[in-house]
Parts: structure tokens; C-alpha cells; sequence
């Protein structure tokens, strides 16, 4: 998922912490749907432009898995449409 | 039926990588009967640092380390369903194929292999996802 807001529909860029929380809240809203839930995540691959920005992530990421958090996998990779960040999950229900 | 989700943690605390540093992940984590391991680098199991060294050294360390975190959570080597290898090089491709053959002489598990930038000047991530055994 990449940071899209779920009022418009519109790519929303931004810093990486505005990424991250835009994201986490729309993932949220979206395994909440479902049946599942933040606390339901198993796995993130989680793709940020650079890896110097590794802490800012982490500083968004702590406050949506405060306890038992799920595996996860951080990339440097170049992300489409100059996004910073993408979240790729595996929830169970 | 909701399936249980499980925190699974290395037997050995020096391994708990996420834990002594803080990070917010953990390392693996058991749904039904499968277990999704965090992506793990060459970590020395006697003091819990970074082991920098040669991409057959910190390959052959994190699957050691991986060997370890997937007894912890009743699992095993054998049990790897699909692993995802980060190296510093892809031309160093056929020494992370070296090191696999030893740990996994016979049917091993399915496996994707790119070049990817890593932190702390080490040359190896490994992740993957592995079977539970009853």
C-alpha cells in the first residue's frame, strides 16, 4: 500500500512519517473490514526510498504495533510515483 | 475460527536482535501452522553484535542464526517453505549457492535471490517462511 487518501482517492505525498501514518491508518481501516486488525499483522515488507530514514519510520511504526509486533523486512528500494514509502502485509483473520 | 497469532523468540537472548536493539518488529511470528520470520542479518550468537565478514561467512552465520529461531518456534531448516535473500552483489550470486547446498543438501525450499542496499556494511539478509512441525 502506498499513501492514498481514503476520502478522495488522491496519491497523497509526503514525508515518510506522513506516508507511514497515512498508510497504517488506511491498512487499519482495511483489515478492520475484514475482520482482521493491526494486531492480526504477521508479516510487513516494509519499502522506504532511503535508508537513512530507517528511525523515522520506526518512530511512526511503534505507535501502531505497540505490543507484539509482526516480522518484518525493511528495503531501500525506488518506489513508483516518487512515493516514499510502501507496505506490503500479511494479516491473518 | 480466528487463527492464533504467536510471537515466536530465539532460545538464545544474544539472537533477539529486535528486542536488545529496540526495533519495533519481532522475530518471527506463528499463524496456524506457518511461521514468518523477520528478516535476519549475520549477528554474532555470543555477544548479540553485528558479524561483518565475507558473503560466505555471514550467510553461513544467519542460517546457523535462522536454524536456531526455527527450533525455538518447533520448526526447522527442513521446514522452510520459502526464503528471500538480500545481497550487498548480485555477482556474488553463485557463493550464497555455495553456502545453500551445504545447509540444504536436498529439496530446498523455493527461493528468491536480489541485490538490494543494506545497512551497517553487511553483505546478507535472509527471511523467510516455514512450516511448523506438530
Amino acid at each position: 500500500m502506498v499513501a492514498v487518501n481514503p476520502d478522495t482517492g488522491e496519491r497523497e505525498h509526503g514525508t515518510v512519517t506522513s506516508e507511514t501514518h497515512r498508510i497504517l491508518q488506511n491498512l487499519k481501516i482495511l483489515l478492520e473490514g475484514n475482520g482482521s486488525g493491526l494486531h492480526r499483522v504477521l508479516q510487513v515488507h516494509a519499502l522506504i526510498y532511503n535508508r537513512i530514514e530507517y528511525d523515522v519510520l520506526n518512530r511512526v511504526y511503534r505507535q501502531y504495533f505497540t505490543h507484539e509486533p509482526p516480522a518484518r523486512m525493511v528495503r531501500q528500494v525506488v518506489i513508483e510515483s516518487g512515493f516514499k514509502v510502501q507496505l506490503d502485509v500479511v494479516a491473518a483473520q | 475460527m480466528a487463527m492464533l497469532r504467536e510471537i515466536v523468540e530465539p532460545k538464545n537472548p544474544n539472537l533477539n536482535v529486535s528486542k536488545n536493539r529496540g526495533l519495533p518488529h519481532s522475530p518471527a511470528v506463528r499463524c496456524g501452522d506457518l511461521l514468518f520470520l523477520s528478516g535476519m542479518v549475520s549477528t554474532d550468537p555470543e555477544t548479540g553484535e553485528h558479524k561483518q565478514g565475507t558473503l560466505t561467512m555471514e550467510t553461513t552465520q544467519i542460517l546457523e542464526n535462522m536454524k536456531h529461531l526455527l527450533e525455538s518456534g518447533n520448526s526447522s531448516l527442513k521446514s522452510v517453505i520459502k526464503m528471500t535473500v538480500f545481497i550487498y552483489d548480485m555477482l556474488e550470486f553463485q557463493n550464497v549457492n555455495e553456502v545453500f547446498k551445504k545447509f540444504f543438501p536436498e529439496n530446498p525450499p523455493a527461493r528468491t535471490v536480489c541485490g538490494a542496499q543494506l545497512s551497517f556494511g553487511l553483505k546478507v539478509e535472509i527471511e523467510c517462511i516455514a512450516a511448523v512441525e506438530s
